[in-house]
This record gives C-alpha cells, structure tokens and sequence, in this order.
C-alpha cells in the first residue's frame, strides 16, 4: 500500500495507529501466483497480468453494492455472498506483483483509508483462493468464486 | 443489506467485469473493446478539464489494466474505456479520464472524478497504436524517471 496513505490517516487521526500491513516479498508473490495457476488449472508459471485477466474474465458484478456509498462494508458483500474470509487477507494492487497481506477485520474496518476511488482498483482474497473479490476504481464490485 | 445502486438487476446477474488487460506493449495497449478509435480531439477536450483539476503530470506506470495514465497513485489521471454496468448518465458510461488528487486528504471535496471523452469530432481520428496522452502535443513528453522510481 502506498505510503501517503498511511501518512494521511495519521495526519487526520493522529491519536489512532493504522493497523499492521505487511508487503509480501516477492516469493511469496510467486507463490501467490502459482496457487492462483493451480486454481485456475492454467501453467504454473502464468504471468500476473494474465491471471488477472483469467480471473476477471469469469467474474460477475455485484451490482447491489457501491463501494463508493458511505458506510459501505466489505464484510456485507462476502456475507452477501456467503463468502467467509480468513483472518487474513491478500490485497492485489498491480499485477500479482504488489501485494499486502492484513487482518480481514482490520481491512474491513479501515477500508474507506486503505481504497481511494478513482484511483485504485483492488482485488482481495484469502489463502483459500476460493474467491476473489474485485473492487473497481468505480466502486463496482465483482466477484470470482474460484471454488465452483 | 444495503439498497441496490442505480443500475443493474440486483444481485449476481450474470454481468461480466468490464477490464481486461490489452497488453504491456506500450505502442498498443488501448483497450480495442472501449477506447481505440476516440477522436483525438476529444480527448484533448477532456484533457484539458482534467489540467484544470490536477495539471499536467508526468508519464506514470501504466493503469493495472493497461490504461494510460500519468501521475501516481496519489496525483495523476487514466484515461479509460466505457464501463458498461454504469447508467448513461454516468461520466464513466463511455470512454472517460480518471482523476485524483489526494494530496491534502481523501474527504474533501474535489479531489477526484471522471471527465467523459465526448465523442463527436471526426478529426484526428486515433488508431490503436499509441497512447494518445502522448500523442497530443507532446505535451507530456520529457524526463519522467524521477516521478515515480521502480516503476518499468
């Protein structure tokens, strides 16, 4: 996650920490990316750009929800869809090629400080790759269930 | 559970995500589905709009899907394809500029938006073979290493 962000929550909370995140290094990236291949039955050694692609291709919009409406939750979406996270989550913020792991509470809770529209478009999921969750730079979520 | 947005039937309709990556060539990574094609000249016109937000900004890394785009994460603008799951209505209903400056903080009033790409002019017809913030003017050419270190 970038770092301006972090120094504007400070800056506008300075009596309250942001929580913990963490940038996985790059081997774990690859290992990221290869279980999403394993998921996907594609080549193990599938390019970030081409996963993406292959995830986002099957995925569906979500069209009840907006993650640019006040008090949107990114635990009503998954509880919408009978999704349940792990404790912790990846957040994908290029490629498969910068992404941040942190507690899905804390995601949850801080998200309005973590996704700035226009700007940003994330993808979420946990260690199950069951599913991916895309946040669009639009407030369109979409959703993969990689289980089915 | 929270009231259905505008557009859409509620729920998971079947709609695709409307993204898909065109390539990391960066002489052919318009997305031929929603932006190969635009008038140059509206897209200037657009452009211009989004100078008046944010200014002119340096060559950034390219958009995740493949967009260009100039600035960074936390200053800059991409120009994007139509987003068909949004109303006509929508700026981003057609091909449209992405801006944001967050700069001063995420909550304030006007620090992002979308500026729509009004297709109308026939003039400078843009192929799919550039990235057409570089082809206007040359505006934005010139040393961009320094603006965002690590990125290509």
């Amino acid at each position: 996650m970038d770092d301006f962000k972090i120094e504007l929550y400070k800056k506008e909370n300075p009596l309250s920490e942001f929580p913990q995140v963490t940038a996985l290094n790059s081997n774990d990236m690859v290992s990221v990316r290869q279980s999403l291949s394993k998921k996907l039955n594609v080549h193990i050694d599938t390019d970030g750009k081409n996963l993406l692609n292959l995830l986002v291709k099957d995925s569906s919009i979500i069209s009840n929800y907006d993650a640019c409406t006040t008090g949107f939750l990114v635990a009503d979406v998954l509880n919408y869809l009978e999704l349940v996270p792990k404790d912790k989550i990846y957040i994908n913020w290029y490629q498969f090629d910068d992404i941040d792991i942190m507690n899905f509470n804390d995601f949850n809770k801080y998200f309005e400080h973590i996704w700035f529209p226009s700007a940003d478009d994330i993808e979420i999921f946990d260690s199950t790759y069951d599913w991916i969750l895309f946040i669009s730079h639009n407030g369109s979520i979409s959703c993969n269930r990689l289980s089915a | 559970m929270r009231k259905p947005v505008s557009c859409g039937v509620a729920g998971l309709g079947g709609a695709v995500h409307d993204r898909v990556i065109v390539s990391n060539n960066p002489v052919n990574y318009i997305d031929p589905d929603g932006l190969a094609g635009i008038p140059i000249s509206a897209i200037k016109k657009a452009l211009k709009e989004v100078y008046e937000r944010v200014g002119k900004l340096p060559k950034g890394k390219l958009g995740k899907w493949g967009s260009p785009q100039r600035g960074t994460p936390k200053k800059g603008y991409r120009l994007d394809p139509p987003h068909p799951n949004k109303p006509p209505c929508d700026p981003e209903a057609g091909p449209h500029i992405n801006w944001w400056d967050y700069t001063n903080g995420k909550n304030k009033p006007g620090v992002k938006g979308a500026e729509p790409i009004i297709v109308g002019g026939l003039l400078g017809l843009l192929g799919s073979l550039v990235d057409p913030f570089d082809a206007i003017s040359g505006e934005l050419a010139g040393p961009e290493d320094d603006m965002l270190p690590g990125t290509y």
